[in-house]
């Protein structure tokens, strides 16, 4: 990977959102992972500061992050806190049912609305080039 | 206690809490006009420009007087209790034309449909905290706040060499003339105590100074009405000086105390030694009001070149009166001031509320126990 201007991980947290805030800090730190706005054993904020910088309670970070060891993305250092990992094989499994089932439930979608296999793929085609590019900018 | 010493702290925080007062938009937060946050776009609004008016005169016109009042009613009672109690009126008094204008603010906002703008997305640029390159960590550290250690150390040190020197019966404490008004035994235990009492208090503030430099440079960053990295940049400089400020306080504090102690062993007139460095201090207050002042709350007025989008969150919820914090789901305790340059504690959290309590009560018993004395 080549080393151009310092990505920040920036986290946007939507208070008015259906989706609970433990899952949509989960979500963007994956993302944030994606894009290289974060790196393999670079530190997360504490779990502390994080949720001091949300203004939400400490549980509700506590959760986010026990699910991101669970899945294998961060792993929890006694001296450095919670540290990107991506020991992803323990959660291949729940990864690959999961990611079938919303596949799925989307091809459904699409196919009741109408909306052709080229234009899904053309549309994963372009999410898949945004990650790549954002990660080697 | 020293009247005029009294008088002339009274003057000058009249005159503090006055321009403090007249000018509150200036040391307000990014965003917030009478403690409300108003969108970027609509901040120079003729409705707001008229009410901003309107504040300055109904200001002058009714603070004007009760400041006059206030200074001779201290010139009539001159008592301790009554000077504290009319500090207090004084920071009262100057808040409520801002309290009257801060609901009209609201009625305003509301009226204009400004309170249906912007979403409830908070933002947060985890690099604030840690920042990827090592050469962006700003300020003073902890770690040099720990060399100041050494100074107390030599104080110490300098004490037991001339043990021999120091009179036999050395003062303990001065009145405001500078005349030693107690006295005490060098050889006896509370001889003892005392000469090692200052350097304990040195290591102590040390110690303190350290806790409130850690939350001035890792203190929380609120994100709101201006882009990502044009706040990033602001708050950078304005931790840094906060953390200098608070550096170069900390030493001045230290060397005070050792050159009161080197009074007590060699005897030196204490009046002259902390005459010039207490006008060393106001003197420093002063210039770091001013630069305060320049570089505004939150690093504000520092402009930073960007195009990207603003962002604009309307919190005013969380603001009670519109200039105290209070959320109940936020763990911090300090977050950066609504009104007014600084910090604050957040009143949702009961170590936020304490620390803002204590001190009220402190003070309170004080202006009762002085009164009932009769100080």
């Amino acid at each position: 990977m080549k080393k151009g201007r310092c990505l920040n991980l920036i986290l946007k947290i939507d208070f008015d959102s259906e989706t609970p805030i433990y899952v949509q800090i989960k979500n963007q730190v994956i993302e944030g992972i994606a894009k290289g706005e974060i790196e393999l054993g670079e530190e997360l904020p504490s779990v502390r500061s994080l949720a001091e910088d949300i203004g939400v309670n400490m549980h509700t970070v506590n959760k986010s992050y026990n699910i991101l060891k669970e899945e294998g993305y961060i792993k929890i250092d006694r001296r450095k806190g919670a540290i990107v990992s991506l020991n992803l094989d323990i959660s291949t499994e729940k990864f690959n049912n999961e990611f079938n089932e919303n596949l799925y439930f989307y091809i459904a979608q699409c196919i009741n609305r109408n909306i052709s296999i080229e234009e899904v793929k053309k549309k994963i085609d372009n999410i898949y080039e945004e990650f790549i590019n954002k990660e080697n900018k | 206690m020293d009247m005029i010493i009294i008088y002339i702290v009274m003057v000058f925080l009249s005159i503090i809490s006055f321009f403090q007062g007249l000018f509150v938009n200036k040391f307000s937060n990014n965003g917030i006009i009478f403690g409300v946050r108003v969108p970027e776009e609509f901040k120079n609004d003729e409705d707001i420009k008229k009410l901003e008016k309107e504040y300055k005169k109904i200001y002058i016109l009714s603070i004007l007087p009760t400041i006059f009042i206030i200074n001779f009613l201290l010139y009539l009672y001159f008592k301790v209790y009554i000077f504290i109690s009319l500090i207090l009126f004084l920071i009262v008094l100057t808040n409520l034309p801002l309290l009257i204008f801060w609901k009209r603010m609201l009625d305003l906002k509301k009226e204009k449909k400004w309170d249906k703008l912007g979403k409830n997305i908070v933002v947060v640029d985890t690099s604030i905290r840690k920042p990827k390159n090592k050469k962006e960590l700003r300020g003073i550290k902890n770690r040099d706040f720990l060399f100041l250690i050494i100074l107390p150390i030599i104080t110490l040190v300098i004490t037991f060499l001339s043990y021999d020197i120091i009179p036999e019966v050395f003062p303990t404490h001065y009145n405001g003339e500078g005349i030693p008004d107690s006295f005490v035994v060098k050889s006896s235990f509370s001889g003892f105590i005392y000469l090692i009492l200052l350097p304990i208090i040195q290591v102590l503030m040390i110690l303190l100074f350290m806790v409130i430099n850690k939350f001035a440079i890792n203190g929380k960053t609120d994100i709101n009405s201006g882009s990502i990295s044009e706040i990033r940049e602001q708050r950078k400089i304005f931790k840094k000086y906060n953390s200098i400020f608070l550096f170069i306080i900390a030493l001045k504090i230290i060397v005070l105390f050792s050159f009161i102690q080197l009074c007590t062993i060699y005897a030196w007139n204490i009046n002259i030694i902390s005459g010039v460095l207490l006008s060393i201090i106001f003197v420093t207050l002063i210039i770091f009001s001013i630069v305060s002042y320049k570089i505004g709350q939150g690093g504000k007025n520092i402009k930073v070149s960007n195009n990207e989008k603003e962002i604009y969150r309307d919190d005013d919820k969380y603001w009670i009166l519109g200039n105290f914090y209070y959320n109940k789901n936020d763990p911090s305790i300090f977050i950066e001031k609504r009104i007014g340059i600084g910090w604050d504690v957040n009143l949702g959290n009961p170590i936020g509320m304490a620390i803002m309590v204590a001190p009220l009560l402190i003070i309170f018993i004080l202006i009762i126990v002085m009164a009932i004395l009769g100080i």
